[in-house]
């Protein structure tokens, strides 16, 4: 019987208007997206790729230790499912003179966009007038006439009803997967196909959730008219409402200091404070040498660069003299940006904090919300969302220790070569350790994305329970 | 008759089901909206305070806008510090919701959204059923039955539903602007109070268009339900794909550097100019000079080809109205494309005035400082060609889906 019933369900989804709009939009609306998107995808590894060389060209030319740290920033390059999903683009964090204004008014148009609004507005539609609906028409009373449990024909309406909601989206799916596989600007492997099986179960039970609301609606009213009204206004709430107020919330209770004026204060510190410490140390063990060594100091601070260099190459008296004060000199340097440093990093640290409190309340203000489990879900499983950019934060951050060793062993060899070196000379890098973005393992994603799908089937489990408690107790005649 | 018909359509509605529903959900979300975006506001105006520069401090920094509160737009972006530097670098500060990343994957909650998204919905629900809810009921054919014409049977359909629906969204966007202008911590200007009215306005055409647009629907069908349906998916179409597929268009069309290789450039700018005085290949009062160059000819090129994307992107996105409605809104507002495109030149220009001060024989520079004042547009250049245009965009939808009504009902198959 069941099995007859949920046919029938099957049948009657399929024939239905809602469904041949929903399946024509969805399909129409995801390939086109994502047609697009692998295109803005070929942009994306293009510019990645000019940056790669500009950095490289540049390097050969201009490297010189004192400045060397914005000119070997680890690139980010696109993310292997950009062509599906949006996510959180780098360039949207990034603070420029000349970023683009208009993602800021029309969101982005994705995968994630189709699940979460055209198809779950799809499920409501679909759902909405499964009890009621049929109780107006009549055929409820006649099916449990004939000794039908009603728990076989709430969960016959479930299990057709959302097998009817998956046909277009898993369509959907295979149609731009397919599409970015043949593609030859993507590179997906065995792990990306696995992804996306994983974030179509994922898209499933956020799509079943919303089946459930409507058909826990419609079982507690007596017109389609009624219902359709309550699952639109709690839709609204929860897809549209909840989850954009979560950051405002959160922001009212969990103030932080001002972004801008922790910026200054960092780039002060840095910046001239940090050069004054450096100076006063210098000008001190310029004078000490002064006054201790006068005709080293007289020698030194007359001599050019070539001059200087043969004197050291000559006199190893004044080489040792040269050498202890160059050491002497560096490790006031390397106080200052220590000293300075700290500060400057308690007070990142302080903001971090505060930052964090801020975005862990606004995080699960919006997780009451299965629009934002699925968003969470989908972008932190694909590496385009919260997760991956701290990830990526981790690694630039591995990758600026790597390089500083490798720079001062660099620095090391090219005083042995030449006592005078500074470090405001060329120095040669192209041996130098290149950073290369390694995407987060499939296994760390699906340990991030699993408490979202586990909040996910929560919702599915109370809506579950809820529409049986209801159909139960609903009046069919 | 006209008049009965209007009286017996706001009756029926106000007894309606819907009626209630979508009422309590306008005003909850208009006063959450105004209530959210007033503290958020706050919030920017105490960072605007904090940040002001000082004295020899050559930073452009601009206070958010009132209106803000209403169309936040790009204010976020309008309001952060930029910074000249040597060499005529602007160094723009982050925004404060960049350190919480929630704010990038969810949209404002302001009351531009709450009517460009939630409002059109509800308008249309309001709408769908104005003639095949009849019709299903059995009542069109009794009321037509009775010599009453079609026209005017559809003139107070419409007028009766739309005052209805409107009627208390009105009064409760009214009574929070009041609110807002009765606070002592928000100052409007003279043409921030013009604009209001304008924002009044031009919202209420939209919500006539989306209005008219479910009821074009109704006459198309003969069951509430299939206009339900078409009505849910065409304000799908209108609010969140037409505009957006037109923007990932433009984006294809008229390509660009990235962000970060633009930031890249930069850097490498100025560390090969500082290392070519080093290198002595460079004097010291051309280094500077140098690096601002560079930048100029680095940022012309990318500015060309920049408005032209926006240019692109507006055209194509404005077949819909909410695209319509988004740039009008926030241009009323001083928050969006325009002001952005205005402070954008008065902070080059500023750039130009701290970089071109005085120098002496050696190089250095003895000018002051400048200050950098800056007044957001004024309501006379708010209401320019582009606002007018998109206006007139929202009226002629308007018509079209008006007449559209009247021509479907006219041939309407009421048995």
């Amino acid at each position: 019987m069941f099995k007859v019933l949920t046919f029938k369900e099957i049948q009657e989804q399929l024939t239905s208007l809602r469904f041949v709009i929903g399946f024509v939009l969805s399909i129409s609306v995801t390939l086109t997206a994502t047609v697009i998107l692998t295109q803005d995808h070929q942009h994306q590894m293009a510019d990645y790729r000019q940056r790669i060389s500009m950095q490289d060209d540049f390097l050969d030319n201009y490297a010189h230790s004192n400045r060397i740290s914005p000119a070997v920033l680890p690139q980010q390059p696109p993310g292997r499912f950009s062509p599906l999903i949006i996510g959180l683009s780098s360039d949207d964090q990034q603070g420029s003179f000349d970023d683009n204004p208009l993602p800021t008014l029309f969101p982005p148009l994705d995968i994630v966009f189709i699940v979460t609004i055209v198809l779950s507005l799809m499920a409501l539609l679909l759902s909405y007038d499964a009890i009621c609906g049929e109780r107006q028409r009549g055929t409820l009373k006649l099916q449990l006439a004939n000794s039908v449990k009603r728990a076989t024909i709430i969960l016959s309406k479930w299990v057709g009803g959302t097998i009817t909601l998956f046909i277009p989206f898993l369509l959907a799916l295979m149609m731009s997967t397919l599409y970015v596989v043949i593609h030859p600007a993507v590179a997906w492997h065995a792990d990306a196909l696995f992804t996306l099986l994983l974030l179509a179960a994922g898209a499933m039970t956020f799509l079943s959730a919303f089946y459930l609301l409507g058909l826990w609606i419609s079982s507690k009213t007596q017109t389609p008219s009624v219902s359709i009204l309550i699952c639109l206004f709690i839709w609204v709430l929860w897809t549209l409402t909840l989850p954009n107020l979560s950051p405002y919330m959160a922001a009212q209770f969990y103030e932080i200091p001002s972004v801008n004026r922790v910026e200054k204060e960092v780039s002060q510190l840095m910046g001239i404070e940090r050069d004054q410490l450096g100076r006063k140390g210098s000008a001190e063990l310029s004078a000490q040498y002064q006054s201790e060594h006068p005709e080293f100091w007289d020698t030194f601070s007359q001599l050019k660069r070539d001059a200087l260099k043969q004197r050291v190459a000559a006199d190893a008296e004044f080489a040792t003299l040269f050498q202890a004060y160059q050491d002497a000199r560096r490790q006031i340097w390397r106080e200052a940006n220590r000293v300075q440093g700290e500060k400057a990093q308690k007070l990142r640290d302080d903001l971090n904090a505060k930052a964090g409190r801020q975005t862990w309340t606004a995080k699960h203000i919006a997780c009451l919300s299965p629009y934002a489990c699925f968003v969470y879900l989908a972008t932190d499983l694909t590496g385009t969302g919260m997760n991956q950019e701290r990830h990526f934060g981790l690694q630039a951050r591995h990758y600026f220790q790597t390089f500083r060793s490798y720079l001062s062993q660099k620095e090391d060899a090219a005083r042995q070569a030449d006592p005078t070196y500074n470090s405001n000379q060329f120095i040669d890098v192209s041996d130098r350790p290149r950073f290369h973005f390694q995407e987060e393992a499939l296994q760390d994603r699906v340990n991030t994305a699993l408490p979202y799908w586990a909040l996910l089937l929560l919702f599915n489990a109370l809506l579950m329970g809820m529409t049986f408690i209801d159909f139960l107790k609903y009046d069919v005649r | 008759m006209l008049k009965t018909l209007i009286l017996k359509e706001i009756k029926s509605n106000l007894t309606s089901f819907k009626f209630p529903v979508i009422s309590l959900l306008s005003i909850l979300l208009i006063t959450t909206s105004f209530f959210i975006m007033t503290r958020d506001y706050h919030t920017r105006v105490e960072n605007y305070q904090i940040l002001q520069p000082g004295e020899d401090d050559p930073t452009a920094l601009i206070p958010p806008a009132p209106l803000s509160i209403l169309a936040k737009g790009l204010d976020e972006n309008l309001c952060r510090s930029h910074e000249i530097r040597f060499g005529g670098q602007i160094r723009v500060g982050s925004k404060q919701q960049a350190v919480n990343n929630v704010f990038r994957f969810f949209t404002t909650p302001d009351l531009l959204f709450v009517l460009k998204v939630i409002m059109a919905l509800a308008a249309m629900l309001f709408a769908f059923d104005a003639v095949s809810g009849e019709k299903e009921t059995g009542t069109l054919k009794l009321t037509l039955a009775n010599g009453l014409s079609r026209p005017a049977w559809v003139a107070g359909k419409w007028l009766g539903g739309f005052i209805s629906f409107i009627t208390p969204l009105l009064i409760t966007m009214i009574l929070g602007l009041t609110l807002l202008q009765l606070s002592p911590q928000i100052t409007f200007s003279t043409d921030d109070t013009a604009a209001l009215s304008l924002i009044l306005f031009t919202s209420t055409i939209y919500l006539a268009v989306f209005y008219t647009m479910g009821f074009f629907i109704s006459t198309l069908t003969h069951k509430s339900a299939s206009a339900l349906v078409i009505s849910l998916f065409t304000w799908t179409a209108m609010v969140f794909i037409l505009p957006n597929l037109g923007n990932i268009l433009a984006r294809q069309m008229v390509t660009l550097p990235s962000v970060s290789q633009l930031e890249q450039q930069r850097d490498q700018i100025w560390i090969k100019q500082v290392f070519e005085r080093i290198q002595g290949n460079v004097k010291t009062g051309d280094f500077e000079s140098n690096i601002n160059r560079d930048n100029e000819k680095m940022m012309a090129d990318y500015r060309m080809r920049f408005n032209q994307r926006v240019r692109l992107s507006k055209n194509m996105t404005r077949l819909s109205p909410a695209s319509a409605l988004t740039f009008t809104l926030t241009d009323l507002a001083g928050t969006g494309l325009l002001e952005e495109s205005r402070l954008k030149s008065a902070v080059l220009d500023y750039k130009d005035r701290v970089f071109g001060r005085e120098t002496d024989s050696d190089g250095n520079v003895v000018g002051e400082i400048p200050r950098f004042t800056y007044n957001r547009y004024g309501l006379a250049d708010r209401l320019n060609s582009e606002t007018w245009a998109n206006i007139g965009i929202l009226l002629l939808f308007c018509l079209l889906f008006i007449v559209s009504s009247f021509v479907g009902f006219l041939r309407y198959d009421v048995r």
